[in-house]
Parts: structure tokens; sequence; C-alpha cells
């Protein structure tokens, strides 16, 4: 395949771009463009032309995505062109240059099976693709058969990633002797698994065996309980006996021992007891009432020797109160002279303030001048109201002033204005032709439009044909109506087709008449017709014959004229014969032909036919035309009244319609006249008015000319100035108002203040005087003086407090005193010891000594008489008691049936012991009861009293021990099947295999999985490598031969050619040779070296290939920047060799390789475009 | 503990005694009352030591009136009576061919078989059964785990709380398995002798059960034809385990023809051993397979349970069938003709999954995907199957939720444009694709290669091979299939264009 020709239609920054790639058989094709000139975009446009645009696009930035176009012409080996567009889309991509689909396999045949990814991987060169190529060659050390087979593949990045992939691949599933690779690992855990299946599961015999086992104990466990308890039953029997003996024995004597006490007198057990209470009582009491009565008398002798003073006693209390006032009374004598001296400090103070105030007032009366609160207070008021009264009072006056000046200045400037004007008329003109708007516009305009219409209307009436007359003539003619027209045209229209269809229907009859004609001529033409009347007529001919027969049969009498006259010449037989079959041959004739006769039959009718309808046809339209003729005379008629002579109703019918337009446009011109008529009347109407109140106003009049907008203006100008003047007029009189107000209020306000002023020192003078103060005081001067005031009256005020306090120590002295006084008189009949010469103090201290003595004494006397009272209950008492316990011991001697207390004690001890006897018999019946599990009690003691007591001990021993022994083996049995259990519930709970079986299955799975990929990926890997090594042995030897020769061109010279040798592992590997036979492995070579290597070996496999295979362009992107000017040159030459095999295309960014390639490749190989 | 129920012991008339006709059965009648003296002294009547050893079975009637057994159940005369068919519990048997993986609903499915049985076991209770009937294969032949039997022992002494009664044969896995055989099975279970075919009449329920159980794994011989004659006047149902006149997938036991089980006269056969339900035909009689109660493998698809049978008026009125899998398995298969990437055909696989997730009815479902059809996202699937399993597995789960277990997700698409081309052309590539082209046609050629799986081989056990999904390194076939793969694989990772040009 070759490209021809590449048009960039619509895409990337292109629009309708052409590049030309026809040059050439094949042709080395170098396209150049600066940066940005579009050499990547073109270079896309290639791929996406020969395979579509693909889902995405970065190319859309111009054109939208579906207008993107890239068209090209390619042809095939055999000279085949294919001209066609290619557009972005899923479907039907490419198109015919005119736009129609092709289906997207149209280019098939020329592609030859190499898809998208094979144009680009085999038939791309770039320079990233040149640098991993060496790359590879290096890493894979020019390992000889991946090396080609990368050449071949077209890249080498590819080929080793898909291996090293398929080696990871294949590892991480399996490796021989592996433990991590996902088979090995799930073949090991379906081992586990399985093991632990093995281990887990539960065998059925080991579940029998333990069952089995597990109910022999339990039989066992059985019978060992039967025989424990039997034991224990014996074992608790003879314990009872072993117990019971003893009770038995002791029941028995105590029956004999009451037998023999006899009957008794049964006591009370508390009857001893009681005896004994009575008894001590009786005693106790007697020698209680000894005691007290020897107490009494002691006490009685006591009480004598102790007396008491009753007044001194009595005073007790009081002489406590006097003499703990005895301290105050003391201080008070202390303190006293010491207040009178500081009052009189005070009151000499007191009195030289006084005299400041007021001089030879005496201090006595000094509370005359005590001004109260309340009229301290209001003192203080009225001097801040006179304040405000003051300055209120000097402000009303500034006001005045103030408010006069405004007053003046407002009355000069309304005496400047003088009068206000009258603007009434003005305004209301102003108004009224205001209102009218724009009238003089309007009616100028309606005067334009008459005069356009009459202008209009002449020239129609001139065009209007047939009139002679004018315009008025014309607006009164009354010409036929419309309708009328109409109806005449219609008419007109009736009469002249139905003469023409008479015309045509004539014309029909008469071509059916000739061709009736010439059809029967026809026919008859052909030989004659028979007729139904020829028959007739044969027939005639041959009746007459045969009567002419019968009668010479039959009478003999025909004369020979007759049949001469029948039939001349013939004889009669003859010729009747032969008129038989005349007629027969008419009939079989009619009979034959009867086609034909009927076609005649009826062609001969139809001739009559038409001839007459002819006739008909040509009367009626004589008819006819008479008819049209009347109707055009009516036509006529109507016109002529109007003086026009009319053409055809359908013409008049248009000028009908002409003439109504130009009365119409009459009317309208009409119209427009009379308004702007009524207009300037108006108009004038305003003018004359509003001239009028400008006069009026004392502005220049009216001037002829003057239009009303210009009035108006003026108009309007005049009022505005008159309406300014008013309403100035009217504001100045407004402010005098005002101000003379104010100066009014004003001066109101000060005679108010002034009547204020005067209430107030009214006020004062008053106040001063309750004060009893100076009426002529100042208010400023009153502080002071009412400050001095009360200086003084704090001085009075102490001193009278002290004076209080002075005359309060007085009384309280002079009371105590009195009260002592009192007392000593009171107690004098107990103070006969009181010394002489006490002071009173001194009396109050002594008889406060001696009151406390006299109290211990009367202390110690009233203990006394206590304790008698209680010696002389207790006697009382003991008294009671004694008779009580004399009863109570009679009443037990009756009891117990004896006369002294004195037998009581015998006859108690037997009661005693008969009851203790009795008491045991029941407690030992009642233990055999207990303890003899049911029987009754004779039956135990027949029991007990059966078994030798001696042996007793043996037999019970032996039972305890055969118990411990059962019971031994029991708690064995029942641990055992405890046992049993234990492990058959652990079985039954243990870890179902079912667990690890699913985990097994789940390995399996995995494994399962793992191998199914193993399988493919193992495969791909030891095919790849078996066909690596296969290419390498096919193509080998020419492969490394030709590469040899173009790496020695590409290395101009440094190398000559390329060889294979054998490494230490046999692998064959690539060296370089020098010209002097050196071998250069590829390790040793230079990158650009091996950049060129895998070039030689590109290009020989592509050469190789293009030997085989159909031509497809190569397109080589930018690949020799790197190569020097030498090297870059052979690079051009060994691609223009290869473009004698297939189309080269080179894009370029750099002009050194446009210009190198000129420089080193023949014209006629060369084939140069430049982009942008 | 409930009122432990008498044993439910075959009748043994002397008129069946006659018609069985052999004198074993005679002697073994009069061996069984001292016998059964003695199990009744061990055991205080809650277990019932018969059945499952032969020559047991039988008691004295006398020991147990048969009128006791109306006071169990159903006492009301006119009432529906109701019993459950169900059959191939293969209890215990794990499921197959799940491989776990992150997200994967695995502790919701352990113990499928058991949380299936315990369904059952509930269904019978809440219904109200008077007879639960399991047709054969209670237990997997490959499964010797005891603790499977002693687990059954425990559901069936559920059903005898409950006062339900157990009919049961053995199966050919049953006949296999010798572990299980000597199970103490609770009172209410009557397990029928594989000696010759049984009647156990119930006259309270107005039930006649006839059944034999296998002997052996491989009974040929038509055992219907040995079944009783039926009980006049009562509901006549056969336990039977068959594979009838033959079912695919099943191997051929205890052949009989369905005109055969219909001239038996009876009411319902009750069958077991196919695994697919199948209604072989309703009424007069029916003869009804209600299929495995859980799906074990991929090839057990869709909803598994047992029959819930309405008898009204001594004939049945209703067989209806009740899903009581935990799991339930599916195959999606997904057509990706079209798709352009591998990400178009997750998404078609993730919708038809969660469609059949939806009818699966809140159940958790195993899947196995089949991707079939042409398209371009071949390519990007052959690459890299696995991650397109992965992630078919991890949307499957966005979207569902933990109910989807993928089993796996099998490609088997095709490349839009077909190899020819590529195959033709004379370069490294189409050399490479004749190559493998060879070896796929050539036997030989292909024993040769997979001489290079010999050291996988010896890694593999030997259960890889068998099973439903086996998978076998001798096989050409699988060998074939993977020699594709592995061209497909080739083929997308070196036709790339390999850079962005």
């Amino acid at each position: 395949m070759k490209l021809l020709e590449l048009q960039l239609i619509a895409f990337g920054a292109f629009t309708d771009c052409t590049i030309d790639l026809s040059g050439g058989t094949e042709g080395l094709h170098l396209v150049y463009g600066d940066n940005e000139a579009g050499k990547s975009t073109a270079l896309a446009a290639l791929t996406h032309l020969l395979y579509g645009f693909g889902q995405r696009t970065t190319f859309d930035f111009r054109h939208k995505a579906s207008d993107l176009r890239i068209g090209g012409r390619i042809a095939d080996g055999q000279g085949e062109e294919l001209a066609f567009v290619r557009r972005k889309g899923r479907k039907a991509t490419i198109l015919s240059p005119d736009g129609d689909p092709l289906g997207d396999d149209a280019l098939a045949p020329y592609l030859h099976g190499v898809d998208q990814d094979g144009f680009r991987r085999m038939f791309g060169l770039d320079h990233a693709g040149l640098k991993e190529g060496g790359r590879e060659i290096l890493a894979g050390r020019g390992e000889v058969g991946e090396s080609l087979f990368a050449a071949g593949l077209g890249s080498a990045g590819l080929l080793r990633d898909v291996r090293q992939r398929l080696e990871q691949e294949a590892g991480d599933l399996f490796l021989p002797r592996g433990q991590i690779p996902r088979i090995n690992r799930a073949a090991a855990e379906y081992e586990a698994a399985r093991k632990i299946i093995r281990e887990c599961q539960l065998r059925s015999q080991d579940w029998t065996d333990l069952e089995e086992q597990l109910e022999e104990a339990e039989r066992e466990g059985e019978r060992l309980q039967e025989e424990l308890a039997r034991h224990r039953r014996e074992k608790t029997r003879l314990e009872r006996i072993q117990r019971l003996g003893p009770v038995v024995g002791a029941l028995e004597k105590a029956e004999a021992d009451r037998a023999a006490m006899g009957d008794v007198v049964l006591l009370p057990d508390t009857f001893a007891d009681d005896r004994r209470n009575a008894k001590e009582q009786l005693k106790g009491s007697m020698e209680t009432a000894r005691e007290a009565e020897a107490e009494i008398d002691q006490l009685e002798q006591e009480l004598e020797a102790l007396e008491a003073p009753e007044l001194l006693l009595g005073a007790r209390a009081e002489i406590s109160r006097l003499h703990e006032a005895l301290g105050e009374y003391r201080k008070n004598g202390r303190d006293l002279p010491l207040r009178i001296g500081e009052q009189q400090e005070k009151n000499e103070k007191a009195a030289q303030r006084l005299e400041e105030i007021r001089p030879g007032h005496p201090l006595a009366e000094a509370a005359a001048l005590r001004p109260g609160a309340r009229q301290k207070g209001r003192i203080r008021t009225l001097i801040k109201d006179h304040q405000k009264k003051i300055s209120g009072m000097e402000a009303t006056g500034k006001a005045i002033r103030e408010a006069e000046a405004e007053l003046d200045l407002a009355r000069s400037a309304l005496a400047e204005l003088g009068d206000p004007p009258d603007t009434g008329d003005l305004q209301q003109a102003v108004k009224r032709a205001s209102r009218l708007g724009d009238i003089e516009k309007q009616r100028d305009e309606h005067d334009t439009k008459s005069a356009r219409g009459e202008q209009v209307c002449g020239e129609q009436l001139k065009r209007l044909q047939g009139w002679p007359g004018s315009l008025p003539a014309l607006l009164e003619a009354g010409f036929p109506a419309v309708e009328t027209v109409e109806r005449f045209e219609k008419k007109l229209e009736a009469a002249e087709e139905q003469a023409k269809q008479t015309t045509a229907e004539i014309e029909t009859s008469r071509a059916g008449l000739e061709e009736a004609e010439r059809g029967l001529k026809q026919l008859e033409s052909s030989g004659a017709v028979p007729l139904e009347q020829d028959l007739v007529e044969r027939r005639k001919h041959r009746d007459r014959g045969w009567r002419l027969v019968r009668r010479a049969w039959e009478k003999d009498d025909v004369t020979g004229d007759e049949i001469e006259a029948y039939s001349p010449g013939r004889p009669l037989a003859e010729a009747y014969e032969h008129q038989v079959a005349q007629a027969d041959d008419v009939v079989d004739r009619l009979r034959r032909e009867s086609d034909r006769v009927s076609k005649a039959a009826m062609l001969t009718t139809d001739i009559h036919e038409l001839g007459l309808k002819i006739t008909s046809l040509t009367g009626r339209l004589e008819q006819e035309a008479q008819d049209l003729a009347e109707i055009n005379g009516a036509w006529e008629t109507l016109w002529a009244d109007h003086g026009v002579s009319p053409l055809t109703p359908r013409e008049m019918k248009g000028w009908l319609e002409r003439v109504a337009r130009i009365i119409e446009i009459a009317e309208t011109f009409r119209s427009e006249q009379e308004k702007s008529k009524k207009l300037s009347e108006k108009i004038e109407e305003a003018r004359e008015s509003l001239g009028a109140a400008l006069t009026a106003a004392g502005t220049p009049a009216l001037a002829d000319d003057e239009s009303l907008e210009r009035v108006l203006d003026r108009a309007e100008q005049a009022l505005q100035q008159l309406q300014g003047v008013a309403s100035e007029h009217a504001e100045l009189e407004k402010r005098l108002k005002r101000q003379s107000d104010l100066v009014a209020r004003k001066r109101q306000e000060a005679v108010d203040e002034e009547t204020g002023l005067e209430q107030w020192t009214a006020e004062w003078e008053r106040a001063l005087a309750d004060a009893a103060l100076d009426t002529d005081l100042q208010p400023d001067e009153t502080y002071e003086v009412l400050e001095s005031l009360e200086k003084l009256f704090r001085l009075v005020d102490e001193s009278d407090q002290l004076q209080e306090r002075i005359d309060g120590m007085r009384a309280e002295r002079n009371d105590f005193e009195a009260e002592v006084r009192q007392l000593l008189e009171q107690l004098g009949p107990d103070l006969s010891d009181l010394p002489e010469g006490l002071e009173l103090d001194q009396a109050i201290q002594w008889l406060h000594t001696k009151v406390e003595a006299v109290g211990q004494t009367a202390a110690r006397r009233s203990t006394k008489e206590e304790a008698l009272e209680k010696e002389q209950a207790r006697l009382r008492k003991a008294r009671s008691l004694k008779t009580t316990a004399g009863e109570t011991l009679e009443a037990l001697c009756r009891q117990a049936g004896c006369s002294s207390p004195e037998d009581l004690p015998e006859l108690e001890e037997l009661s005693r012991e008969a009851r203790s006897l009795d008491q045991a018999i029941d407690n030992h019946r009642s233990r055999l009861a207990e303890e003899s599990a049911g029987r009754t009690v004779a039956d135990t003691m027949t029991e007990v009293k059966e078994v030798d007591a001696d042996s007793l001990p043996a037999l019970v021993e032996a039972a305890g021990a055969q118990i411990t022994d059962l019971d031994q083996r029991r708690e064995n049995v029942a641990n055992e099947r405890g046992q049993l259990q234990e492990r058959l519930k652990t079985m039954e709970r243990e870890r179902p295999a079912t667990e690890a079986a699913e985990e097994a299955e789940s390995a399996l799975a995995r494994l399962r999985e793992a191998v199914r990929r193993y399988l493919p990926v193992r495969l791909a890997q030891n095919l790849l490598s078996r066909e690596i090594e296969a290419y390498r042995e096919r193509h080998q030897a020419p492969l490394v031969k030709r590469a040899g020769a173009l790496f020695g061109t590409l290395t101009t010279g440094s190398f000559a050619t390329l060889a294979t040798e054998f490494l230490e592992d046999d692998k064959p590997v690539l060296v370089g040779v020098r010209p002097s036979e050196e071998r250069v492995n590829v390790e040793q070579m230079s990158d650009g070296t091996r950049d060129q290597l895998f070039l030689a070996l590109r290009l020989a496999s592509l050469e190789m290939h293009l030997s085989n295979n159909a031509p497809i362009p190569l397109v080589v992107d930018d690949i020799l920047i790197n190569f020097d000017d030498r090297r870059a040159r052979a690079g051009l030459t060994a691609l223009a060799e290869l473009s004698t095999q297939t189309q080269v295309i080179l894009f370029t960014h750099h002009r050194r390789i446009l210009e190198l390639a000129e420089d080193s490749v023949p014209k006629n190989e060369l084939f140069v475009t430049e982009l942008g | 503990m409930a009122r432990p129920l008498p044993a439910i012991l075959p009748e043994m008339p002397a008129g069946v005694v006659n018609s069985i006709g052999n004198s074993t059965a005679a002697l073994t009648f009069r061996t069984v009352p001292v016998r059964a003296a003695v199990a009744v002294c061990v055991h205080p009547l809650l277990y019932n030591n018969m059945a499952f050893t032969d020559g047991m079975e039988g008691a004295s009637a006398a020991a147990f009136p048969s009128a006791s057994l109306s006071s169990l159940h159903h006492t009301s005369g006119g009432a529906a009576l109701k019993f459950i068919h169900a059959a191939d519990l293969h209890l215990d048997s794990p499921l197959r061919g799940l491989e776990r993986y992150e997200g994967a609903p695995a502790e919701r499915i352990r113990n499928a078989t058991r949380q299936a049985l315990e369904q059952l076991v509930q269904l019978a209770i809440d219904e109200e059964a008077a007879l639960v009937l399991l047709a054969g294969d209670v237990f997997d032949g490959d499964w010797r785990d005891y603790k499977t039997g002693l687990y059954f022992i425990s559901r069936m002494a559920r059903l005898q709380e409950a006062g339900i009664r157990v009919f049961l044969i053995r199966g050919n896995h049953d006949a296999l398995n010798s572990s299980m055989k000597h199970l103490t099975l609770p009172g209410n279970v009557h397990q029928f002798s594989s000696r010759r075919a049984e009647t156990v009449t119930l006259d309270d329920a107005g039930v006649a059960v006839h059944g034999r159980s296998f002997r052996a794994r491989k009974e040929t011989e038509d055992l219907s034809e040995g079944y009783p004659p039926p009980v006049e006047g009562l509901l006549n149902i056969g336990l039977l385990h068959t594979s009838l006149d033959g079912r695919p997938g099943h191997d051929v036991y205890a052949p009989c023809s369905v005109d055969g089980l219909k001239a038996k006269g009876y009411d319902y056969w009750a069958l077991g051993h196919v695994h697919t339900r199948e209604t072989v035909a309703s009424g007069s009689p029916w003869i009804v397979y209600p299929g495995n109660l859980q799906g074990r493998h991929v090839r057990e698809t869709g909803a598994k349970g047992c029959c819930l049978v309405t008898v009204e008026e001594g004939s049945i009125s209703e067989v209806e069938f009740r899903d009581l899998s935990v799991l339930r398995w599916a195959i999606c298969e997904v057509d990706a003709t079209g798709a352009e990437d591998g990400n178009e055909v997750v998404d078609r696989l993730v919708a038809a999954v969660d469609e059949e997730a939806g009818e699966a009815g809140g159940r958790p479902l195993a899947v196995r995907c089949r991707v079939t059809g042409s398209c371009r996202a071949h390519r990007e699937l052959a690459d890299d199957r696995e991650k397109w399993s992965s992630e078919t597995r991890a949307r499957s789960m966005a979207l569902t939720g933990a109910d989807v277990w993928i089993e796996s997700v099998r490609f088997e698409t095709r490349l839009e444009i077909d190899l020819e081309a590529a195959m033709a052309r004379d370069d490294a590539l189409g050399g490479l694709l004749r190559t493998i082209g060879e070896v796929k046609a050539d036997d030989e050629h292909l024993d040769a290669l997979s001489g290079i799986f010999d050291d996988l081989q010896k890694k593999l056990p030997a259960d890889l091979a068998r099973g439903e999904d086996p998978l076998d390194l001798g096989d050409r076939q699988l060998m074939r299939n993977a020699l594709e793969e592995a061209r497909d694989l080739l083929v997308a990772r070196l036709a790339a264009s390999g850079g962005d040009q």
C-alpha cells in the first residue's frame, strides 16, 4: 500500500491542508515542520486515517469532534487507488469523497491484515522506541534469538515485558520446590485439611464401646446401691437396740419405786419457796420496825439543838442585791465631779458663739434661735429658685430684642415688594392651550395627507379609461353595482359556454358519422355483407318459385312466361332448386358472418342516428347565437346612461374596482381637509385667548405670524415669573406674622417672670422670719449664718446631755442610801451584834457576811427534817409486812394438811420425790416411742430384750465396715460412669470434621483455579521461548548478514559487520565486528551505537518482512536527532534504500535533517513537504 | 423432656407374616420379645435399640399397644394430616468448589447440610406434620465421622419431643457407609428392613407406609416388586430409593418402571436418589422426587428442599415444595458480544448475578459465571483473567452485599476479529500463532508438551481429577483449552502496540 495524499480537512489546528506523498515509485517522503507547525498532528492523522479516531481524541480543539475529517488517497501494489475520508464515529467512519459510506472494511484490501497495533509496532519507528531497543539489547546481552524476535515484532520492550510477566505469573502460581506459590500452598493446605479430617473423625466403634461400658457401669451402680441400702437398714436397727437397752432398764426400776411410795399429797413446785419466803418476811419486818423507832428518837434530839434568826434569813435576797449594787454606787461617787466640770466647759463655749451671732442674747434663751430642718430646706430651695429666675429673665430679654429686629426686616422687605400680581387669566389660558397638545403639528399632518390624496386621486382619474368627466362627476355618477356586472358576466359566459359546447357536440357527431361511414365502407370492401333483408328477399323469391312448382305439380297451369319471368333461361325445377340453395346460402352466410352482419347493422343504425342528431344540434346553435346577441345588447344599454361605452363585464369589474379605489381616496383626503380646518379654528381660538391674557399681564401683544407654540412658550414664561413674585410675597407675609407672634409671646413671658420674682421675695422674707433670721439677709449670705447656728446648737445639745447624766447619777446614789437605811431599821431585832459607826456601804458589807453564815445553819436543819420523815414511813411499812407474812404461813399449813409450819419441810420432800419418779417414767416411755420407728413400746422392749446386749457393739461395727466398703465401691462406679458420660459428651461436642472438610474443599477449589490459571501461563511461556528459538533458527543467517551490512552503513564504517558468538552457557549473542576484525560485544558499545544496532536489526527485519508480505508505508518519527551528521546521513541513506521496497514517511522537526537529506539522498528519491 | 414415645413398630399380624412368607421372619418374631425386653430395661424408654442392624426389626405389638399411638397427634378426626417427604440429605458432606475469598459469606453457609436438616425439623414442627419420610441417603457414603450420626440422632430426638414420627430407608450412600450402621435411633424413628419390604400401619393417622432399605451399595434389582399390596382403607405411601428407569447424571440403582409403581395401587411414592426435584406423576398415585435438601456443588442448582404433603379425608390434596436450602447454586451465563472493554463485561456479569441473587430469596448464592461471545473486550480479559475474576467478585459484593459467592468466572469469549489474518502474515507473531495451531492439532506434539507439567502433576492430590469438576492433566481437551488460552494471552500481550505513538 502506498499513501498518495494525506488531507487534513478538519483536524487539530488544520483546515483543508493537503500533504502530497505521491512522488516517486514508493519514495522517501520527508515531512518537515517547526515546533507547533503540526508535525505530531500530521503523524497522528496518518494513523487515524487508516484505523479511525478511536473513542477519545485530543484533536477536537478547533473542530468539533463530530466534524473531524481526514482525507486520503491510497494505492495498492496493482495501482488500484482509493480516495476516501475518515470521520469520527463508531460505525461507518469511512466515507467516499462525496460523503457516502464505503463500509468499515473498505481499507482491508490495502492493509493486508495489519491491525492498528501491528501498524504502530512494526511500521512505526520513533526515537523512544529506538532508545528502548538499544537498552533491551544491552539487558539481554545481545542474545540473538530475543534480539531478532524483538526486532521482528517491532518492539523490544514489549517482548521483554511479556516474558518477565509470564515468568512472574508462573512463579507466583507454582514452583516445583516452593511453598509460597499458590498451587504449592493450596496443595499443602488440602493435605493439612485432610489430615485434620482423619484426626477429627469419630469412629463408630469407639462410640459404641464407650456406650456399652457406660451401660455396664450404670447396672453395677444400681446393684451396689441396693446392697448398700440393705446393710444400712441392719446397722440402723442394731444401733437402735444398743441405744435403747439402758432406757428399758431405767423405766422398769422407776415404775417399781413409785409403786412403793403409795399415796402422796403432791404439792406444787413453788410450795417450798412460798413457805421460805413467808418465814423470812416475818422475821425481816420485825427487825426493820425496831431499827426505825431508834432512828426517829435520834433525829428528834438533833433538831432541838439547831436554831435560826427568821428576819435575817427573810432579807437574805435583799441584802445580796444591795451588796451587788455597792460597786455601782461607789463608781458614781467617783464620776460625778468629772461630768460636772465637762458640762461647764461646753456652756462657756456656747455662750461665746452665741455672742458672735446675736450679741447680748442670753444663752438660756438660745433655743428660740434654733431653725427647724424644714425651714432650712426651704431657704435652700428658695436660694436655688432665685438663681433660676434671674437667668430666665435675662434670656427672655435677649429673645425679645432679637425677634423685634427680625420683624422689622420682614416689614421693610414686604413694603419693597408691593402688591401681589393676579395670574388667574393667564394661568387658565395656558392650561387650555397646553391641553390641546401639539395641535399645529397634527394640523400640518392632515394637510400633507389631504394634499397627497388629492394628487393621487387626480392621477388615478387620468388613468381611468373611458371616463370623460371630472372627479365630482365621478363621485356622483352611481355606476351599476358590481353584482349586476357579475350577473352579466355569468350570463354571457354561460351563453358562450353553451354555444361552444353545442359546436363541440356537432364536431363530435360529425366525426362519429364519418367514422361509422368509413367502418361500413371498410366492412363492405371485403365482400358484401348479407343482410336480413336479403334473406327476406330470397325467401320471398323462393316461395314464389315454390308456389309455381306447386301449381305446376298440382294444377299444371304454369305458363312459360311465368317461368321465364321467375327465372329467365332456366327450367322451373332448376330455378327453384337454385332459389332454395340461394336462400340457404344467405342463411348460412348470415349465421357464419353473424359478427360482420351485426356490426354492419349497428353501423348503419349509427349513421342514421348521427345524421339526425347533427341536424338538431345545428338548430340549437343558431338559437344560442341569438341569445348571446340579446345579452350583449342589454349590457350596452346598462352603461349608456352613464356615458360610458363598456368593455366586457370582466374588464368592467376591474374598472369599477378602480373607480371604488378613487372614491375611497377622495373620501379620505376630504376628511383630512375637514380635520385640518377644525384644528385651525381651535388653534386660532387658543392664540387669541393667550394673547389677551398676555396683554393683560403687561407683556408684548400677539404678533400676527406668531405660532401658537411660541405664544404658549411666552405665556408659560410670563406665568412662571408672575407666580414667582406671588409666592415670594406670600412667603414674606407668613414670616411677618410668625415674628410678630413671637415678639408678643416673649413679652408675655417677661411679665410672668417679673411677677414670679415678686412672689419669691415675699416668700424669702417669710422664710427668714420663720427661721428667726434677719429679714434683710441676702440669699448668698444666708448659708454662712445657718452654719454658725448649727455649730452653736451642737454645743448646747452636748451640754444638755451631760446635765441629764449628772442628774441620773445623783438620783441613783440617793435611792441606794435610802434602801440601806430602811433595811437596817427593819432588821433591827436581829442585829444586836452590828458594830457601831459603820458607813452605809460598810454596813452592807457586814450584813452580807452575816447572812451567809445564818443560811448554812438553816440548810442543815432541813436535811434532818427530811431524814426524820423517811424513818417514820419505813416504820409504817414494816408493821404492815409482818401482818401479811403471818397470814401466808397459815394458808400454807392448810394446803399441806398440817397444823404447824414446822411440819411443812417434811411434807414437801415427799411430794418432790413422787413427782420426780413420775417424770422419769414419762421420759423413758416417750423416748422409746420416738425411736421405735412406728412400733409399740411393748414391741420395742421385746426386741431389745431379745438381743444379747454384750454382742451388740461387735455387730454394729461389722455392719459399719460393710457399709463403708460398699459406699466406696459405689462411688468408684459413679465416678467411672461420670467419666464415661463426660467422654461421650466430649466426643459428641468435639469439633466436627465438617469444618476441615469445608476447608479441604476450599483448598481444592483454590488449587483447581490456580492450576487452571497456571496451565496457559506456563504454556505461553514455554511456547514463546520455543518460538524465539525457532525464529532465530529460521532467520538468523540472512538477518544477521543484512543487519551487519546496515550496521556498517549506519556506523559509517566504525563497524564492518555483525557476527554471532556463544557465551559460556551456549547462548548465541550478537557482537559487532570492527574493520580490523576486532569483536565488540554489546556491553562495550556506546548507547548510540546500540541504538544503531537495533535500527539495523529493525530495518533488516523489515526488509525481510517486505520481501514476503505486501508493502505498508513505514512511518519514521525523528529517529536521527541524536545521530551525528555523518551517521544521520548514513541513516537517511539506509531509509532511502528501504524506500525502494516500501514508502517511507519521515517526520522531522529539524532543518538539519532536511538539509542533510537534500544533500545525501538523490533528488528523484526524496520528496519534501513543509508544514506550517 | 416430653413424654417418651413408644416405639413405632412394624405391625406383624399373621397375614403380613404369611404374605412375606419366610421362616426367618417367624424366627425373628419369636426371638424379639426377649431382646426387646432387655432393650427397654437398659434404656429407660428414651432410646429404643432397634433397626439399624438387620434382624432386630420387629417387636411385640402387645408391649406397645398401637392404641397409644392415637394419643400422640391428630386426635381430631376430620383435620388435615400433613407429612413431609425429603431425601438425599448427605449430611455433613461439604460444599464443593467454593474457593474462599475475602468477603465471601463463608460463615453463613457453614455446615449447610446440617442447617438444612435443622430447617426441615423446624418445618415439621411448625406445620405439625404427623410424619417425616426420608427416602434414603441420609448420610454421604464417603463420610465416616460418627458425630454426624450423633447429630442426626439429636435432630430426630427433637422431632420425638414434638411427637413426630420418622420413617426412613437406607439408600446406596447409607449402605456404603459402614460407620452409620450402628446408630441407635430414637424411638420415633422407624428404619425399614433391607431384607424385604415391610408395612407399618398407623391406624389413627390412617396411613400405611411401605418401604425397604438398600442392603448394599449396588441394588440392581427392582425392589418395588417385593412391596406389599396396599392396605385397604388407609393412605398408602411407598418409600423407595431408586433411579426409576434411569435419570441422567445418576447411577442406576433399584431400577423400576413408572408403570410398575403405578400398578402397586399406592397413593404416594416417596422417592429418593435423584437430586433434581421431579414430580414424575401427580395423583393416582403421586410419584415424587423431592430432590436433595441442599445443593452441594454447581451442578445442583436452583431451589432445594422437601415436599410438604397435605392429606384431607384420606386422600392427598396438595403436594407443596418448600425451599430449605441455606445456600443456592446458580450458573450465570452472560453474552459479552459487543462489549468494548473488561469493565463493560463485568457490568453485565454483575447485573446478571444481581438478578440471580434477587431470585434466591435472601439466601446466599453461589454462582458460576460463564462469559461467552466475541467482543473487543476479549483481549483485555485474556490479558489477565484473574484480575477480571477478582473485579467481578469485588463488584458483586459491592452491589449485593455479602450474599453472593462467585464460585468461579469462566471466560470463554473469542476475539472479535479472527486470528486468520494475523496467522497468515509472515512475521514473528504470525509464526508464533502458527506454531501454537500446529501443536494443538497434533496429539503427539500435545502430549510431548504436557511433559512440562510433570513437576506439577506430582504435587497435585489425586482428588483433583475426581468429583464434579475434575481436573486431569492427562486430559487432552484440557490441554487444548489451555493452549487456546495461552494463545489468547500471548496475542493480547504481544500484539499490543508497545508504546504510545
